[in-house]
């Protein structure tokens, strides 16, 4: 890359064609206009004044300072799979976090996020692992314990889980669904697929075990939302084949991430290919949409909903503001992956999110401050992706991001003209 | 200029475009009427015209009567049976020439009842047709008797059907309601409610009394053109108009208001304006690294020294000037309570000062205790180019007052500082202490407007008789040595209690407040003073925690 020594003020606009016609989005506020030819050939910035000045007021440049809202417990460091693409290394951390938490860092933990946290919006206590199930009996109490601690205080809470699905027992799904659980269950595809990569300690496939004891679940979820994650690796890149085995299992949601470090990583000759399975998915689910149906494809589900609302951040996730992870001895780091690494730690052993150490960590990642991200029309959707992955930014990989995003745009255009209907908030699944 | 069309697509675009050219401030959902006076956003009435399924009545008067039926809606959802029929017949022979003359249903707080309309209510009834369809409770059987007025005689019509509801289960109105239906009855400008309603009963306020239009070259001071005068005057051209003569003489009629509303003028900032309006619009500048907390400090010591010294003014007014009832001990007793209002208030701002204070020491990480700003400023700010002023203890004078003003204006001095503040939090997204601060500023405005009106209240009486005679008192004397005493002790909780925090320093700043009430505290010394003869003041405490606070350079 070429060093300037005066970098030109990035665009505040751009223009883009969708199937309706030509619009414009105006990139704080992600403020989607249609504009017609005339208007186009002469657009500038005092025509799109309101726009942009309701842009500015958003206040994207700022650092924000908040206290965590939503808090993720890493419960224990134990797995009885062994997938070989797994970022966390088995719950180990390459070392950095051994054993399992105890009841008493559980209780500290919520004590200290309960009191921190903003009482109108709900606080989110997440369960993570290794799989969070082998520490059962901690995730029921901790559940239990903020349940009762968030009454007192008037603090409206709900859950998350992160789990591979086969250690769930009865006495697991009664408390998903007796509580406003999100649960996420990391399945690859159908059988085949699943078990060529999630394989248990004995070497062998995990599909039936998990599937076993999830159906149970989607067939009588309770409060609980249950979504479905494929973990994607470069040497099966065929989305629809593993949406179609997940959705027919009666997921409501499946959703899709790609491997980006370490074993099956997605190099810069897989990300057209990734592109191109994304949107061939995509457009058959934006079909089914318009034909007055619903698609269980998360990626584009969220996407969408995002484009309607006119989502717009300088951050691609909350670590370090709005979210932190503790680790199992009780420390507070801005991320569940990077448990143990010092940069991300937002305090000492005692626990506990120092305000200047969150604010020195989002200084530095601020999309506006991130190159190439500065510059680029994308930044304030894609907010230069995830803090762990962002040494594994290549030109390909963000093509593959700006492809996808004009794609959704695209997609936005006709759903918002043909099924407005379709962004209604009680709209259920 | 770029030309052509550009329209917002997705929900943010949309938000920006309620404010594109042309469209004023009131057409964003916060400028509507209904946030300040609740009920005026809609015609309560019109929630019950649907409360018979696929029918809409108009309560006219004491009569229900009918004014349309859905039948399209009536013949896709009931399946067939003596509702479909009776709708039918209504549809078909006139509907607008029924009326309601039987209601029957489970009337809230009455119980089941049948009712007579017009008649037969009140007393152990609902006192009007209106109310008793409000009561009824949504559900529930309602059975109506309808009979046509005029024409030929025709046999009563019996329907009967739960009661529906206006609101839907989310709590957003029904979908049974036309765009327009529930502000339908509402006042409008082009009607005699212009001038017959009282002024808040508008979707949008109207004045009553106004200053004239400035002819074009009058400057605003020229005191022929500063008369106040009534806003619905026939005469609207010529020379100054008159003030109002406390009748409607020389209003428009009712005829003349709709032929011509449209003459009357918008009137901003309490003047009609005829030429475009630019509004005075004051930007506070961002502090520089290391100057918000010095100007945080200042600010609690401006707080502290403007308070004390309403404090001081507050005891020198009257309660008992002029005889009970009189118009001298009402307005001296309400200024004086009002007075005190406003020195709780910068109280308070003292506190909200010394939490940002907290904030800024949390952020800093420093390690260190917490050092609260209970110093009392040097110097009050003036309006911009005037010098700063020392702190005085003043009886409450018309000059006195003058000051306190000055101090209070909105964008000037005291204003000026927190504009500063304000846009440094702005700037780096403390959403929260900008609030605060914004909050702060919006009470000057609302203590400006205060001493405005004491200083018209005031002025009806000449030669300050609403005063005690008080001097300043010598330092020997001794109630002034137990309210500066008392004064200290208050400072010493408040520094307790600011430096633990909260919930920890709860107890320090109750136990301050308590300190400041009643005969025993920093309230009876004062009086003790001026019972004496002598004014209340303050001195700055040696103790070096409350030195005395100079502006920031």
């Amino acid at each position: 890359m070429t060093a300037t020594t005066h970098a030109p003020a990035p665009p505040a606009w751009r223009s883009f064609r969708s199937r309706l016609g030509s619009h414009v989005l105006v990139l704080r506020g992600s403020q989607i206009l249609d504009v017609d030819e005339r208007m186009l050939a002469s657009l500038d910035e005092a025509a799109l004044a309101p726009y942009l000045d309701l842009g500015e007021r958003l206040g994207l440049s700022a650092v924000p300072s908040v206290a965590p809202q939503n808090l993720s417990l890493n419960v224990t460091s134990a797995c009885n799979l062994a997938c070989d693409y797994c970022y966390a290394g088995r719950g180990s951390f390459g070392g950095a976090q051994a054993g399992a938490m105890s009841a008493a860092v559980a209780e500290r933990a919520i004590d200290t996020l309960l009191a921190g946290c903003e009482r109108r919006a709900m606080a989110t206590i997440g369960f993570l692992g290794g799989e969070p199930f082998l520490h059962r009996r901690l995730v029921h109490h901790a559940v239990g314990y903020a349940s009762r601690r968030a009454a007192e205080v008037g603090q409206p809470v709900g859950f998350s889980v992160t789990t591979n699905g086969t250690m769930l027992r009865t006495e697991d799904l009664d408390l998903l669904r007796s509580h406003r659980f999100a649960v996420t269950v990391s399945l690859d595809g159908d059988r085949a697929v699943h078990d060529r990569r999630r394989l248990t300690l004995a070497g062998e496939g995990s599909w039936d075990d998990a599937m076993a004891r999830v159906r149970p679940l989607l067939a009588e979820p309770g409060a609980a939302v249950v979504t479905a994650r494929a973990t994607v690796t470069s040497d099966d890149l065929d989305l629809a084949r593993r949406y179609d085995a997940l959705a027919a299992e009666g997921f409501p949601t499946v959703g899709f991430a790609p491997v980006r470090v370490g074993f099956g990583a997605l190099g810069d000759d897989d990300w057209p290919r990734w592109l191109g399975a994304s949107v061939a998915l995509g457009e058959r689910e934006l079909a089914r949409i318009r034909a007055g149906g619903d698609t269980a494809f998360d990626n584009l589900r969220v996407a969408l909903r995002r484009l309607d609302a006119g989502s717009s951040s300088p951050y691609p996730c909350g670590a370090g503001g709005g979210y932190a992870s503790v680790s199992t001895a009780g420390r507070w780091f801005a991320c569940h992956r990077a448990i143990g690494e010092e940069d991300y730690a937002l305090g000492d052993a005692a626990g506990g999110a120092d305000p200047a150490r969150q604010r020195r960590f989002l200084a530095d990642r601020h999309v506006e401050r991130v190159e190439p991200c500065r510059s680029c029309w994308a930044r304030y959707l894609c907010s230069g992706g995830c803090h762990q992955e962002a040494a594994t930014r290549t030109v390909a990989a963000c093509d593959a991001i700006r492809g996808w995003l004009e794609f959704c745009l695209d997609a936005y255009c006709v759903v918002s003209s043909q099924r407005p209907d379709w962004f209604a908030p009680e709209r259920s699944r | 200029m770029a030309d052509g069309m550009l329209l917002p697509r997705n929900r943010t675009a949309r938000l920006a475009d309620v404010r594109a050219a042309g469209n004023p401030v009131v057409v964003e959902l916060e400028s509507g009427v209904g946030n300040c006076f609740p009920g005026l956003e809609v015609d309560l009435r019109n929630l019950d015209r649907r409360f018979f399924p696929f029918v809409a009545v108009d309560f006219v008067g004491a009569q229900i009567a009918v004014a349309e039926v859905d039948l399209d809606a009536a013949e896709q959802e009931l399946a067939p049976g003596p509702l479909l029929d009776g709708l039918r017949r209504l549809a078909t022979e006139s509907p607008r020439t029924w009326t309601v003359t039987r209601l029957t249903g489970d009337f809230a707080g009455f119980g089941q009842l049948s009712l007579a309309i017009p008649g037969g209510l009140g007393g152990q009834a609902p006192p009007d047709a209106w109310t008793a369809v409000r009561l009824l409770r949504p559900g529930t059987q309602v059975e109506l008797t309808l009979r046509r007025s005029g024409g030929p005689p025709t046999p009563p019509l019996e329907l009967a059907a739960p009661r529906a509801s206006y609101l839907t289960d989310d709590g957003a109105f029904a979908a049974m309601f036309s765009p327009g239906e529930l502000t339908q009855s509402l006042c409008s400008p082009w009607t005699h409610d212009f001038r017959d309603c009282g002024c808040f009963y508008w979707a949008s306020n109207h004045p009553d009394i106004v200053l004239p239009a400035l002819p074009t070259g009058v400057p605003a001071s020229d005191p022929d053109w500063a008369v106040r005068t009534l806003w619905l005057r026939s005469v609207r051209e010529g020379g100054p108009p008159p003030a109002p003569d406390g009748t409607h003489s020389g209003e428009m009629i009712h005829h003349e208001i709709n032929a011509r509303w449209q003459d009357l003028d918008i009137a901003l900032d309490g003047r009609e304006q005829r030429v475009p309006y630019a509004p005075t619009v004051v930007v506070g500048v961002p502090l520089e690294a290391g100057e918000l907390e010095p100007a945080l400090r200042y600010a609690a010591g401006v707080e502290l020294a403007v308070m004390l010294e309403y404090l001081a003014a507050a005891f020198s007014v009257d309660r008992d000037a002029g005889t009970a009832g009189s118009a001298l001990r009402n307005d001296a007793r309400a200024a004086r309570a009002e007075l005190l209002r406003v020195a709780i208030g910068e109280m308070r701002h003292l506190r909200e000062v010394n939490d940002l204070l907290f904030d800024l020491h949390l952020a800093s990480g420093s390690g260190g205790p917490f050092v609260p700003a209970l110093g009392v400023a040097t110097l009050i700010p003036e309006p911009p180019g005037q010098p700063a002023r020392p702190v005085r203890y003043r009886p409450l004078t018309p000059e006195a007052l003058t000051d306190f003003i000055e101090v209070e204006a909105p964008s000037q001095s005291v204003d000026g500082l927190y504009l500063g503040i304000a846009a440094t939090y702005e700037r780096d997204g403390q959403e929260r202490q900008a609030a605060l601060v914004r909050s702060i500023i919006a009470d000057g405005a609302d203590h400006f407007a205060t001493f405005t009106a004491i200083q018209e209240w005031l002025s009806r009486h000449p030669g300050t008789p609403y005063l005690r005679d008080l001097v300043t008192p010598p330092a020997s004397e001794p109630a002034l040595q137990a309210l500066q005493q008392r004064y200290e002790t208050v400072l010493d909780l408040l520094h307790q209690g600011y430096r633990a925090g909260l919930p920890a320093g709860a107890a320090n700043i109750a136990a301050a407040r308590q300190a400041m009430l009643g005969p025993a505290g920093v309230e009876g010394a004062c009086e003790a003073l001026a019972q004496r003869g002598f004014l209340a003041a303050f001195a700055v405490p040696a103790d070096p925690r409350f030195a005395a606070v100079p502006p920031p350079p």
